[in-house]
């Protein structure tokens, strides 16, 4: 089945040890997330996922592509992100507002851009070219991060808003994210939230972190959402209204029934939402 | 400062404490974080790549032998699955892994595996295609094999480590094989029902493919395969290797 876009309701990052129970027991969730770069190529994952594929919404979340890596975008990865883009027609297309490599070595990192101007107008670029190569509207995500440059001169969601205005790209809210950055960079989640345009964010992303031991928070998706982010979720849900929200979960990856009692917390957010008292 | 410079000096802050305190201020001692996800992240792929090597050092030592590894080999690709090729040859060289001289013939036939796994996919042999060319042209065309396919030599049994540490064939016929047992050709492919599967070859059968690999005519690797083995029954492998999806092909070569 076509899904033209990704319905306003919990759906779930699908990771490789959870693809087969999917298949074989088809959870009721309303729409499924995953990595692009664990289906390049071809054999069983890809295989699975075409299946899985013609029952769920799916959403593509590219975490390679390394969009605002100055030496320019690699043609070869646009190339295997596009063959996968029209081998599944997915619903919705995203990817990071970060960068990833230098002219002799890639990171596999999402690496963070200073805020300047001058790092906006690359990335508007950058995010354009995409579009173009990929024939398809790219959301953004904003970042985690666990530096901020001392040229950063544009707050976050300022950034994202002109992104989103002069790329025409949407944007992809990521909850953990700000919630990470307001610990470890002191700044103001609901500040970013309210500076987006409340049109361009097609999707928010809850998520959990972890502590390093000298308390800097790791962005590691590998705990439960903390009740902060769940609150973040209700802030963000009354800002913008219903959208689609998606629970990441990448380390310590739990049954997948713990991961579906979560996703059904945010559903009733969502609930609560479209159903005003 | 131009956005070129600035990502270069990125990357020497996630390792030295004084750059990040000039490229970050008072967030500074977030800059290693980095430096780490990198290093773990690439052991991390390593670890999916070669799971027979995994098991036969255990995890600690190969934690060691990873990331020593990746602190001198850098990525080249946004898609992590392509990291790592010659990381058999760097332990053909770690000194701390000498005494395992097979080690390094292992790694090489879990890279295989990997690459079978996410190999194109592609179509079976048309076999009545085939049958109609057989008559007049069989001496003019070669076969094709599947971009899953490799073939492997090593003068250690590494088909028979790779078997005895498959999580469902662990029995009496897939036990511990001694390391000095002698030399292995192995051929790595993918199954109809995309099952990764690495069975040992015998000399002409290896030979055989090897030609097929190579795009030599039929006749001549048949001619091969015979030089090994005047028994080598070509009808029967020929069935097998194109049931497996080994064989996927044929092309006509031009008249010479």
């Amino acid at each position: 089945m076509h899904h033209p876009s990704l319905p306003p309701a919990a759906g779930l990052g699908l990771r490789l040890p959870h693809i087969r129970q999917v298949l074989a027991e088809r959870p009721a969730i309303a729409w499924l997330e995953v990595h692009p770069e664990n289906y390049f190529g071809g054999g069983a994952n890809l295989a699975a996922l075409t299946a899985i594929r013609a029952d769920y919404p799916l959403s593509l979340h590219g975490v390679g592509l390394g969009l605002g890596s100055a030496c320019g975008l690699d043609e070869t990865h646009l190339g295997k992100f596009r063959s996968l883009i029209e081998r599944l027609e997915p619903a919705s297309v995203s990817e990071h507002l970060c960068w990833n490599r230098t002219p002799t070595e890639c990171f596999n990192d999402l690496l963070p851009l200073p805020y300047s101007q001058a790092a906006l107008d690359f990335m508007v670029a950058q995010v354009e070219q995409a579009q173009e190569a990929l024939r398809r509207h790219l959301l953004i995500e904003n970042l985690s991060s666990y530096v901020a440059f001392n040229e950063d001169a544009i707050p976050e969601g300022e950034f994202l808003a002109e992104l989103a205005r002069r790329s025409g790209c949407g944007l992809l809210l990521d909850l953990n994210n700000l919630y990470v950055n307001q610990h470890n960079l002191d700044r103001d989640a609901r500040a970013a939230i309210e500076a987006l345009p409340v049109q361009a964010v097609g999707e928010i992303h809850i998520a959990g972190f972890e502590e390093r031991e000298d308390g800097l928070w790791l962005d590691t998706h590998g705990t439960p959402v903390s009740d902060a982010v769940w609150d973040l979720l209700a802030f963000a849900l009354t800002h913008f209204g219903p959208r689609p929200v998606l629970l990441e979960r990448d380390t310590h990856l739990p049954p997948l029934a713990d991961l579906l009692t979560e996703i059904a917390r945010a559903q009733t957010m969502l609930n609560a939402q479209e159903t005003p008292v | 400062m131009n956005l070129d410079d600035l990502q270069q000096r990125f990357i020497a802050a996630t390792h030295d404490a004084a750059k990040a305190e000039t490229l970050f201020g008072a967030t500074a001692r977030g800059a290693s974080a980095y430096a780490n996800n990198t290093l773990f992240n690439r052991a991390d792929a390593l670890a999916e790549a070669y799971p027979v090597v995994l098991q036969l050092v255990g995890e600690e030592f190969f934690g060691g032998m990873a990331r020593a590894y990746a602190r001198q080999a850098p990525s080249l690709s946004g898609d992590m699955n392509t990291y790592g090729g010659d990381f058999p040859s760097f332990i053909a060289t770690f000194v701390p892994a000498q005494a395992l001289p097979y080690l390094a013939d292992t790694a090489r036939l879990d890279w295989h595996c990997h690459l079978a796994y996410y190999a194109a996919d592609c179509g079976a042999l048309r076999l009545d295609a085939l049958a109609a060319t057989f008559g007049e042209e069989q001496a003019g065309f070669h076969f094709v094999l599947a971009p899953a396919v490799s073939l492997l030599h090593s003068p250690w049994p590494i088909a028979s480590l790779w078997r005895a540490h498959q999580p469902l064939e662990h029995d009496a016929a897939n036990a511990f094989p001694s390391p000095d047992q002698g030399s292995e050709q192995a051929l790595v492919w993918r199954n109809v029902r995309n099952r990764v599967q690495v069975q040992r070859l015998l000399p002409a059968e290896f030979a055989f493919l090897k030609a097929c690999q190579k795009a030599l005519p039929l006749a001549e690797a048949l001619e091969l395969a015979l030089d090994e083995d005047m028994e080598f029954d070509f009808g029967l492998s020929l069935q097998r290797w194109v049931t497996d999806q080994v064989i996927v092909d044929f092309q006509l070569d031009p008249k010479s």
